[in-house]
């Protein structure tokens, strides 16, 4: 199952706003645009689905119904998300809107799921008008009521989304007991959790890969202290005919954040999101990454939605006009315009210009030189 | 009042930039984005591309004469065929001679 198009309304930055969605997605636009939360109505849809999440839940995270609220929304307006799936057989949409009752509780106002242009569900329903309470839940957190689109519950729940903090890998302590942290604070637990076979030969990949960006790691292995917790630890080469091993407290964040990104490319699953995956890495490095994640999207077929900054990753030939979404805020929220709807783009590109350079600089901000005279 | 027209601008570097809003601002249009800022070699690289997207809106480029002996045949050089929408112009010797002999300012 893939995500085809997504609709917002009021959600976050963005008023009103319906992008259609390729294999790759690239999200440019200036810094507190609204990158981010565009990722995270994915988010907020995984939260919907996932164990330990739930609409109630979903919604405290983002601390309630009036910081999910668009700022720009007059009065108190539903906030809403749909989406449109497709799978082999069928398309899909599932639809949800909400808001807060008297006491700042969320409820849902809508919540609707589509097969094939058939309506399987659609509430407020009779059972929901006779007691309300049931609309601070979505029948995506109900085993016994969503069977028949449970393939969404499912494809929700695999939407996995990763922004690594080396300093998190390097000190888990400070994520104790966060199953699936987005910020890498059990990235070495779920290695260790992977079965060995699966591990060693992903580990190989990456080292082969991790072999070009740096040259002196020669071995990758997960090893075990004492206490049985699990590090990875790399074998460097120096003068010392044996190198020496040195564990992920040591190594680089580059080497860090580059390791978690090979390691989820190869991961099977549904849309991986990415928070600038160019962080801490060498421009030239960044050059291959769309060109890494392309592969990674044909082995593994999942979708790979990304936000950055970088020219340099947008420099990659290979990236197509509709993959790239720009934001552009405004005094109405923030506007998604995909590269090829905006003629300028096309004209430089026919010209001969890169997509980094005809894009980026309609993302800068307007008063951005003022920032040297900062302190003055 | 009518809608400002919108004029992109590609410009070598900071300085040029601001000349070029301030240009563009001066006879009433409205600077939409500004391109290049990397010099004058990557300005000469792209022209093309900015000479294609100005057959279809507002360009203004605007790039230092630098060393070389002449504007007229810098433009002639680096662009013998401007596009219908380009204003292609040369400061002579460089955009900092005009602030420098902006007295008033």
């Amino acid at each position: 199952m893939k995500f085809h198009a997504i609709a917002l309304k009021n959600w976050k930055n963005f008023a009103q706003v319906e992008v259609s969605i390729p294999d790759r997605l690239f999200l440019v636009g200036p810094n507190a645009s609204g990158k981010s939360n565009l990722l995270d109505a994915f988010r907020f849809l995984r939260d919907l689905a996932s164990t330990g999440g739930g609409f109630q839940e979903a919604v405290a995270r983002r601390g309630g119904v009036t910081a999910i609220r668009c700022l720009a929304a007059r009065r108190q307006p539903d906030i809403e998300i749909c989406v449109g799936l497709k799978d082999d057989d069928n398309e899909w949409s599932y639809e949800i809107a909400f808001n807060q009752d008297s006491q700042r509780r969320p409820h849902l106002k809508k919540e609707r799921v589509l097969c094939g242009g058939q309506i399987l569900l659609e509430r407020p329903n009779e059972e929901d008008r006779a007691d309300p309470a049931r609309l601070t839940q979505t029948y995506l957190e109900q085993v016994n009521v969503n069977r028949s689109f449970r393939e969404i519950v499912k494809f929700f729940d695999s939407i996995r989304y990763l922004h690594i903090v080396p300093q998190l890998v390097r000190e888990p302590d400070r994520s104790v007991g966060r199953i699936n942290d987005p910020f890498g604070g059990d990235f070495l637990e779920q290695l260790a959790k992977t079965s060995d076979k699966t591990r060693k030969a992903r580990l190989r990949r990456i080292q082969e890969a991790l072999r070009v960006a740096v040259p002196q790691l020669q071995e990758i292995e997960l090893w075990r202290d004492v206490r049985g917790i699990p590090h990875l630890r790399g074998k460097y080469e120096h003068w010392r005919p044996q190198g020496a091993w040195q564990t992920e407290e040591q190594f680089s964040d580059g080497t860090l954040r580059l390791m978690g990104l090979l390691w989820v490319a190869m991961e099977k699953g549904g849309p991986l999101l990415l928070e600038e995956p160019e962080l801490s890495l060498h421009p030239e490095i960044v050059r291959m990454l769309p060109q890494m994640l392309a592969r990674a999207v044909r082995r593994t077929g999942r979708q790979i939605f990304l936000s950055t900054h970088s020219p340099d990753l947008l420099q990659d030939e290979g990236i197509g006009l509709d993959e790239v979404l720009l934001l552009l805020p405004g005094k109405e929220g923030t506007a998604v315009k995909t590269a090829a709807a905006l003629e300028d783009v096309c004209h430089l590109l026919e010209g001969g210009l890169s997509l980094a350079d005809a894009v980026i600089p309609k993302t800068k901000p307007k008063q951005a030189t003022q920032l040297a005279l900062f302190g003055e | 009042m009518p809608n400002p027209v919108i004029v992109n601008a590609a410009v070598e570097g900071m300085v040029d930039e601001a000349v070029a809003r301030r240009l563009i601002a001066h006879v009433g249009g409205s600077v939409g984005s500004v391109y290049g800022k990397n010099g004058k070699a990557d300005l000469h690289k792209k022209i093309k591309g900015y000479n294609n997207a100005a057959r279809h809106a507002p360009w203004l480029v605007l790039v230092d004469l630098d060393d070389e002996s002449c504007a007229f045949s810098l433009c002639q050089s680096w662009l013998p065929v401007p596009a219908r929408y380009l204003c292609f112009r040369v400061a002579v010797r460089q955009v900092e001679a005009w602030l420098m002999a902006d007295a008033e300012a």
